[in-house]
């Protein structure tokens, strides 16, 4: 976990500012972080139900018998 | 918090303040005023084992099915602000812990018997110059469980929209009915009315890294407070069955990142990496890898995924006990496994069309199917089908 935080660090402090005119490909549908964000709501659903692990976006509560 | 506990939260808190001092992303898009967007998702599930420890019978039966259709419905009301909306209702079969007859809820063997549940959301968003607030309001009713769940959301814009900072608060307050006696299911009495209050926030920072790479974060935390075990879930004491228990608090804490690259001009990978860990030890790593791959234009796309799961299991888990103790679970979805997911996904652009003098635009249709395997034995799979349009 340390050495990620360090290479975190060196990774994120390299970063370019991308100007509106160069983002192009990143429009696409490909490169949007979640391409089917409705699809992922059940998806994370049954990834926090039958895993005992949320996060990162994963649904916490609000209805089934869960812990 | 033992000494575990703090290294780690200290090793998240120095991780997250290094990152959020320099990170950048931009806002997702809004519709045009007066356009409404409604997405249908239908959902088909179904899993199986003879590994569940908590199944009352001591068959270890887990089958279950699910059909899940979901409706998703945005309308904007101004350029800068949108009104939204989701309702879901669920029917399933289930033959183990989750699995209640029409009578008592409890597990009743072959055939394998069912339920329902509904739930909805309602909710706004406005774009404020670099800001952006959200606020949704949510219920969830089913047999032996209830949610009033309500969450806010601040993001804000930094850089030329390069990086994106998001703060969310969600809270639930949920009751929940489990049973009272271990008889038989016709003859067990169940008790309703157990409270459960879970909050939960998380953190999520993103910025553009280049013209071709993305690169998000997200801290969440959890904690969950009142009756927290499950409704029908017991416990092989000696060959006794008890009932699960569990404390009545659980904390927990995830950090988790996500990297997008474009490998060339109609391709991308996505990777991404969780680490959670929580007051109950479980301890976890989830990584997953996705290939997309646009075809025809830039609407259609492919994508087929890898994800892996590995999970510590909760201190209070054993397979079955020699004598009773405080805390005592047996629930599968607790102990220690690998996970192993597979997934392929299709989305379709349609030509635009027109029903009953109302043109539909934006008109896509997608397909996607998974499956998923513990090593402890667990199987799942399911198929997703949607249909999104605008008018």
């Amino acid at each position: 976990m340390k050495l990620l935080g360090v290479l975190f660090i060196i990774f994120i402090s390299g970063c370019a500012n991308v100007h509106q005119i160069d983002r192009g490909v990143l429009s696409k549908n490909i490169m949007q972080l979640d391409p089917h964000p409705e699809e992922s709501v059940f998806r994370n659903e049954v990834h926090s139900f039958r895993e005992s692990s949320i996060g990162g976006n994963s649904a916490v509560g609000g209805g089934c018998g869960c812990n | 918090m033992d000494v575990t506990s703090s290294k780690k939260w200290r090793l998240l808190f120095f991780t997250s303040l290094s990152a959020f001092s320099n990170i950048q992303n931009t806002f997702a898009e809004m519709l045009e005023k007066g356009k409404t967007k409604i997405t249908s998702v239908f959902n088909f599930y179904h899993q199986n084992s003879d590994n569940g420890g908590q199944v009352i019978d001591n068959s270890g039966r887990e089958e279950t099915n699910v059909f899940e259709p979901m409706v998703f419905i945005e309308h904007q009301i101004t350029e800068d602000t949108a009104l939204t909306g989701q309702i879901t209702f669920d029917a399933w079969t289930a033959a183990s812990d989750t699995k209640l007859d029409s009578y008592t809820g409890a597990s009743n063997g072959d055939p394998i018997k069912g339920q329902t549940r509904v739930s909805g959301n309602l909710g706004a968003k406005q774009e404020k110059g670099k800001w952006s607030y959200g606020a949704k309001l949510g219920f969830s009713s089913e047999y032996d469980y209830q949610s009033l769940n309500g969450s806010l959301n601040l993001s804000r814009s930094f850089a030329n929209d390069n990086f994106v900072l998001s703060l969310g608060i969600q809270y639930y307050s949920d009751q929940l009915s489990a049973f009272q006696d271990l008889s038989s299911p016709e003859t067990a009495k169940i008790k309703s009315g157990l409270n459960r209050n879970i909050f939960s926030t998380n953190l999520t920072a993103s910025q553009l890294l280049s013209p071709y790479e993305i690169i998000q974060f997200d801290l969440t935390f959890a904690r969950s407070s009142g009756f927290l075990e499950s409704t029908a879930n017991s416990v092989n004491v000696n060959g006794q069955r008890f009932f699960e228990e569990l404390p009545d608090s659980r904390s927990r804490y995830a950090l988790s990142t996500k990297y997008v690259r474009a490998l060339t001009q109609d391709s991308a990978l996505h990777l991404s990496y969780r680490y959670y860990f929580d007051q109950w030890n479980i301890d976890s790593h989830t990584s997953r890898v996705a290939y997309l791959k646009e075809i025809n234009d830039d609407e259609d796309f492919i994508e087929v995924s890898l994800r892996h799961h590995f999970q510590e299991k909760a201190k209070y888990y054993k397979d079955s006990f020699t004598i009773q103790e405080s805390f005592m679970t047996s629930d599968s979805d607790m102990n220690q496994f690998h996970s192993y997911e597979s997934g392929i996904y299709y989305k379709k652009n349609l030509e635009d069309s027109s029903y009953f003098g109302v043109k539909l635009e934006n008109l896509t249709w997608s397909h996607g199917l998974v499956y998923y395997q513990r090593n402890t034995g667990l199987r799942l799979g399911y198929y997703q089908s949607s249909i999104s349009f605008e008018f």
